[in-house]
């Protein structure tokens, strides 16, 4: 997975306005009423994580969470031990078997997309 | 103060420093020595407390009537006072120590400044395998001579010979990608013990490590569970590996490091995956009445009228030839003295390592937490403050008690069994305490299961708790559809996601069902089609 140029990437949100993404769940959602828009960014802090080369994901509504987390797990080619957790308005996702669409339901944003944020565990030491 | 004749003035009164050396000692002494503190009340309405580590004077344990839980214990911080202390002071302090043999050979002498959530992961492993050889009643004393209780305690000595010394766990960080030194992670310490604790030969316990905010009883029940057709050799490849181990013990330490690190986990490698159904029943069907109930429940209900007084009087040498409860009803009496009733099951270390949140601990979580250290089963949480590891074992009211490794302490040679020499291994001042929203989110929950049934009451207490708190994870019997197999390095045994086809128009996505990039109407940021 290669690495961004710009390690200091804004957020999705911080590279648009609140209308243009209003807009662009609008557009998508007439194409494809089926797939639910969700944005899958790393968290500002990781550093063990790789960066996924994609943001933006139409995800068909009657997909698991568990197959969600799967394909995004495979991409990033994470060995099993490695912790991997998404995030959803500062929570853990903790329904495997919870359906895209029901996720959707519960926490998308003001803007129509599904955030999603993914992080390992931090480190302690000192 | 050195022998020398030059003059001496303390405030104003004038000694010499060879022949008035008492009078010095006794003048200074005598002065009002005031230093940081902490527990004070708050100086303004929101006072902030900066963390202190040194041995300062300790604040002592609240008088309140909020409830109070230590490792599943319930206590009252009004009426147990006593019986408080004497739980805490019995567990494992273990701490940064300096001067022990440098780790590798040539690798560093002390943990400090890097070594807390190690410390902090022997700590917990070492309230499991008390569990597991003493019981939860069992208490200690100085003079302790429980031979028990030093095998365990050497067992985390500060020598690579010792099973789950910080030399053997900084050691194997390196098959999870840490350098020795390296820092560690809830989850990476979890990791590590999973592997090691296949070489502790004496307490034979199964660690598992839950992946993803999921616990999969199918994958436990195979690690804990063998079935009649598997012999003994197969799961644990005893016969080959252990002779191995105990070869290591005469090996350098170099060469003992890269045979555990090149040598895969001897458990998860013969293991065939069967599926086996579990017992719908066990996990459902239970009344809640009955999860807290089990072979203790007699003593849970006396527990509170004289475990003030016994604990006080109760030297541990005695207690074990007391035939008081302590020794007679404890679970790993039953556990590893005698088999237990599931006779096949080998006692459980369970991990469950979680996010809570991303910056900071979402407290829509606390009242789980606080759950957790209510259950019996639990050996506690690690985590910490951000930077700093604790090991969490219990809380009263909205605070955190914990114990700290932060205290770098001398290395001391267990060995000589001095009466003295366990003395640093518990921590005798009041336990220090934050608050729930202190928590840095990357946590993992601890659990012992020393039998089947514990497993099984485990998992209904968590049900139980979805109503009332938001669950932190989920319990299955089987995995997930797609999910990776237990022990499966790399998850080539999950479903393969479809192939990725980039630039293609989307007049074409109708013929495929794999991954298709959709140009967007409003920039050129494509959507990925799944």
């Amino acid at each position: 997975m290669p690495e961004s140029k710009d390690t200091v990437q804004k957020s999705f949100k911080q590279r648009k306005t609140f209308a243009v993404r209003k807009e662009e769940v609008e557009g998508i959602r007439q194409k494809f009423p089926s797939k639910v828009p969700v944005i899958v960014e790393r968290f500002h802090k990781e550093t063990s994580l790789p960066i996924l080369d994609k943001t933006k994901f139409l995800v068909p509504q009657e997909l698991t969470v568990s197959q969600f987390l799967t394909i995004i797990r495979n991409r990033m080619s994470l060995n099993s031990n490695q912790s991997f957790y998404l995030i959803l308005n500062n929570k853990s996702i903790s329904s495997m078997s919870a359906t895209i669409a029901e996720v959707y339901q519960n926490e998308k944003d003001e803007d129509g997309f599904l955030y999603m944020t993914y992080a390992s565990q931090e480190m302690f030491g000192a | 103060m050195d022998f020398d004749e030059e003059p001496v003035f303390i405030l104003g009164e004038p000694y010499s420093a060879l022949h008035d050396r008492d009078s010095i000692k006794y003048d200074i002494r005598s002065r009002l020595w005031i230093t940081y503190r902490r527990g004070f009340h708050a100086i303004v309405s929101v006072g902030t407390f900066t963390y202190e580590s040194g041995p300062l004077e300790y604040e002592e344990f609240p008088l309140t009537e909020e409830p109070v839980f230590i490792l599943g214990e319930p206590y009252s911080a009004l009426h147990d006072r006593d019986s408080i202390k004497y739980d805490i002071r019995s567990r494992l302090w273990i701490t940064y120590r300096r001067g022990f043999h440098a780790i590798g050979g040539t690798g560093p002498a002390t943990d400090q400044g890097w070594g807390c959530m190690l410390r902090c992961g022997q700590m917990m492993m070492a309230q499991a395998l008390v569990l597991h050889h003493l019981g939860r009643q069992w208490r200690w004393q100085p003079c302790c001579s429980n031979e028990k209780y030093w095998k365990i305690l050497r067992m985390f000595e500060d020598r690579k010979m010792a099973t789950y010394s910080i030399h053997q766990i900084a050691s194997m960080g390196e098959a999870e990608g840490k350098a020795v030194g390296q820092w560690f992670g809830p989850n990476t310490i979890a990791q590590v013990l999973k592997r090691i604790a296949v070489y502790d030969e004496w307490s034979k316990l199964v660690i598992h490590v839950a992946l993803d905010n999921v616990v999969i009883l199918d994958d436990i029940l195979k690690l804990c569970k063998p079935q009649p057709g598997d012999s003994e050799s197969e799961l644990h490849p005893s016969g080959a590996v252990n002779g191995e181990a105990a070869a290591d013990k005469f090996l350098p330490e170099g060469e003992k490091f890269s045979h555990f690190v090149n040598d895969s986990l001897p458990q998860t490698e013969s293991q065939k995956l069967r599926s086996r159904p579990y017992a719908t029943g066990g996990i459902c069907n239970g009344n809640s009445s009955s999860s807290g109930a089990d072979s203790q429940a007699g003593d849970d209900a006396g527990k509170y009228t004289s475990r003030a007084s016994q604990a006080e009087k109760q030297g541990c040498n005695r207690s074990s030839n007391d035939k008081t409860k302590t020794t007679s009803s404890s679970p790993s009496s039953s556990s590893s003295s005698s088999p237990p009733s599931s006779s096949k099951w080998k006692p459980l270390v369970l991990f469950i390592p979680l996010r809570l949140g991303l910056t900071e601990i979402n407290p829509i979580y606390f009242d789980s937490l606080r759950k957790c250290f209510a259950m019996k089963q639990s050996i506690g949480i690690i985590g910490g403050k951000p930077n700093h590891a604790h090991w969490f074992i219990g809380y009263v009211g909205k605070e955190l008690i914990y114990l700290d490794p932060h205290t770098n302490q001398n290395v001391v040679d267990l060995d000589s069994r001095s009466m003295s020499s366990d003395l640093s291994y518990h921590c005798v001042t009041p336990p220090s305490r934050m608050s729930f929203s202190k928590l840095d989110p990357s946590i993992a929950l601890g659990f012992y299961c020393a039998t089947e049934k514990d497993l099984t009451d485990l998992c209904l207490n968590f049900s139980l708790q979805d109503s009332s708190c938001r669950s932190m994870f989920e319990v299955r019997e089987h995995a997930p559809e797609a999910w990776p197999s237990l022990g499966c390095e790399g998850l080539t045994a999950a479903v393969t996601p479809p192939q990725r086809t980039r630039g293609i128009s989307l007049s074409d996505f109708a013929t495929f069902d794999g991954l298709i990039g959709v140009g967007s109407s409003v920039d050129d940021e494509e959507f990925e089609m799944i």
